[in-house]
């Protein structure tokens, strides 16, 4: 018993990368990991979908892509979180692309609305007009969109969105500058 | 794609999330798609013969059939593109689908290794979804260390060059790039095919860039600066920086650092010139208008095309002209098409030919659906090979009658088609395919008049950047 705890809590002690390469030998490794970022993959994926139940469902796909091509991940210095937050996003897509009717569900909050306006570079203080924002969201194309979700209501850094879109940090910025260019034209008095 | 924006929205907790945790259920269903059957001896030894014999027949067939790389449905329904360029000077190749291929001055060469200098006819076919890997019968299969993998592609060229003297090659040292947009952000790898040996070679990997119209700027990297702030014609109009706090706004631009023009909302909607109710437009009607104007810009420039084919080839001068209305005609497309592809990959070409952007993947997919083809209650082969489609993958299955167990995942959309005759196409569509295995039951096949099965198949690859 004790040297079960022991194991237990030796493995539970690992990094990523040590249960990884334990875990492409043997799948039950896995269950760590899984219990490590379940939690945070079904909120991202819940933020992006309608119900709980969906949710679940997509989740247990991400999770059951990552085991079945766990062989194929490298590791290349970056979290093995972001490759998960990868399949994610692919499992989201995936099932709006096959599921043409289905409505896109994007999840945002004040707070982090109003901290959108600071990463423009805004000194003044101003509440968002958050209906205004809703509209444009809506018209947003769908990489843009991920960048949006991420940056502002996943609170990502441009690092980790880089890693998990697999551009660089500079286009991570790059990429959500623009997309905070084209929000701010088309809420121009002009457009 | 309709939108529905929570404001605010209740995150499950803890708990409930923990409710949906199950690593029981997904250990169990990973084994299900990793688990080997079980035969006994003999059924295997049987097995195999039986396979070793139809695989030989069946390999002699794809020899015969792909040695050749003839297309299944005759060479006129290969997509084609040409365009002409003065090789001694840097040339683009815009070809329809947004894929760019960039020439650099004096890098092509004739037969006898001179320097090309005559104006060049640049031939190109490009194959960006299964139906187009289908109709140009290149093989997408992929044999490295005894093992087999089907190609899962970002796109495939073939460009051929050439001149009124013959065909010309890239120069030895030089190389041609090319650019092809992606909504696909995943690193492939690179393969030529070589026509003698008839087999796909690994070349290199490829390089993911930030698609945009202007490359330069997008890739410039800031000096000393954490990013550049964009207008929405992609012109930068300033640099943006964290200014250090013990630098006053006006010692921050005189050293260099610009305050970027912020993003700026208003709670007055109204004085901010937009509406809080959602847009009326008629999204579909817009699409649908966009298709139309994209195809006629598409028919006119495959006409532009073919007289510029056809000027080149009677020694007409008059091309030249009609390059310039080929390229305005590319650029009318870029712009009504919107491009906005994700990423753009990029790779060079020491020869032309035939080259892939792919990567090599195995079917593990947890479902095994024995194919018999019925026709009248009595079983019969069909005389083409049979293709098959998961519509989550850009990738294209090719079966033989004989070899007729077709792996697939029923959640997936899966296409499924041979060629019934001459005339006709048999296509079972997603729908049918999942009813049919759900319910266990035999296909419906439907037979479609050629150009209308391919219509109906290129309206299931909706995705143009893979």
């Amino acid at each position: 018993m004790t040297e079960t705890l022991s194991t237990e809590n030796h493995i539970n002690q690992k990094t990523d990368a040590e249960l990884v390469a334990v875990a492409k030998r043997d799948s039950r490794a896995f269950g760590v990991l899984y219990e490590r970022y379940y939690d945070r993959i079904f909120v991202f994926v819940y933020k992006r979908v309608e119900t709980e139940e969906l949710a679940a469902d997509l989740s247990a796909n991400v999770f059951l892509t990552a085991m079945t091509h766990l062989n194929k991940y490298e590791d290349r210095g970056f979290p093995f979180s972001s490759w998960l937050y990868r399949i994610a996003i692919n499992e989201v897509n995936q099932f709006y692309r096959k599921n043409k009717r289905a409505i896109r569900v994007v999840s945002i909050d004040r707070t982090n609305v109003g901290y959108m306006t600071e990463e423009a570079g805004s000194k003044a203080e101003l509440e968002l007009a958050l209906q205004g924002v809703e509209a444009v969201l809506s018209t947003l194309d769908e990489p843009s969109l991920a960048l949006v979700e991420m940056r502002f209501f996943d609170q990502k850094s441009f690092k980790e969105i880089g890693e998990i879109l697999g551009i660089s940090e500079g286009n991570a910025k790059i990429k959500t500058y623009r997309v905070l260019e084209k929000l701010k034209m088309k809420l121009s008095p002009k457009s | 794609m309709k939108r529905q924006i929570h404001i605010d929205r209740n995150i499950p907790d803890k708990a409930a999330i923990e409710r949906h945790k199950d690593f029981n259920g997904l250990i169990k269903k990973h084994q299900a798609i990793t688990k080997k059957p079980r035969y006994n001896a003999i059924k295997i030894i049987t097995g195999l013969l039986v396979i070793a014999v139809i695989a030989f027949l069946v390999v002699e067939a794809i020899d015969s059939e792909e040695r050749a790389i003839t297309p299944p449905l005759g060479v006129e329904y290969v997509p084609v593109e040409y365009q002409i360029i003065d090789p001694n000077e840097e040339a683009t190749v815009n070809l329809i689908s947004g894929t760019k291929i960039y020439f650099p001055a004096k890098a092509l060469q004739n037969s006898d290794g001179t320097i090309c200098t005559d104006y060049v006819c640049i031939q190109v076919s490009e194959f960006r979804n299964p139906v187009d890997f289908f109709l140009s019968g290149i093989p997408m299969n992929y044999d490295s260390a005894g093992t087999s993998y089907t190609f899962e592609s970002a796109g495939m060229i073939d460009i051929k060059a050439w001149t009124y003297n013959g065909k010309v090659s890239i120069a030895e040292g030089k190389s041609v790039r090319v650019s092809m947009p992606s909504n696909n952000s995943d690193r492939f790898n690179i393969y030529q095919f070589d026509t003698v040996e008839n087999k796909w070679n690994y070349k290199s990997n490829d390089e993911m860039n930030e698609w945009s119209p202007d490359e330069a700027i997008a890739n410039a990297e800031p000096t000393g600066m954490p990013s550049e702030v964009y207008s929405s014609d992609n012109v930068v109009i300033s640099r943006y920086g964290e200014i250090p706090d013990s630098m006053s706004e006006a010692e921050a631009l005189k050293a260099g650092y610009m305050v970027a023009d912020t993003l700026y909302f208003d709670d007055s909607t109204a004085a901010m010139g937009y509406s809080t109710e959602r847009p009326k437009t008629d999204w579909k009607e817009e699409a649908k208008k966009k298709r139309e104007k994209l195809a006629a810009i598409e028919s006119e420039r495959r006409t532009a095309q073919r007289d510029i084919l056809k000027s080149y080839r009677a020694r007409d001068k008059a091309f030249k002209t009609l390059l310039r209305k080929n390229d305005s005609l590319a650029l009318a497309y870029e712009e009504t098409a919107d491009l906005n592809a994700s990423v753009v990959r990029e790779f060079e070409l020491k020869a032309f030919g035939i080259w892939n952007c792919d990567n090599p993947i195995i079917q593990e997919l947890p479902n095994q659906v024995q194919i018999a083809f019925m026709l009248s209650e009595k079983e019969f082969s069909p005389p083409h090979p049979f293709y098959f489609v998961d519509l989550s993958k850009n990738a294209l299955y090719k079966y033989y009658a004989g070899l007729s167990t077709v792996k697939c995942d029923e959640r997936n959309q899966n296409l499924f088609w041979y060629i019934y005759s001459k005339e006709e196409m048999a296509i079972i569509d997603p729908t049918e395919f999942k009813s049919a295995l759900l319910q266990k039951r035999p296909f419906l096949i439907d037979l479609y008049p050629m150009e209308e099965g391919l219509a109906y198949l290129r309206s299931e690859m909706d995705d143009p950047y893979p």
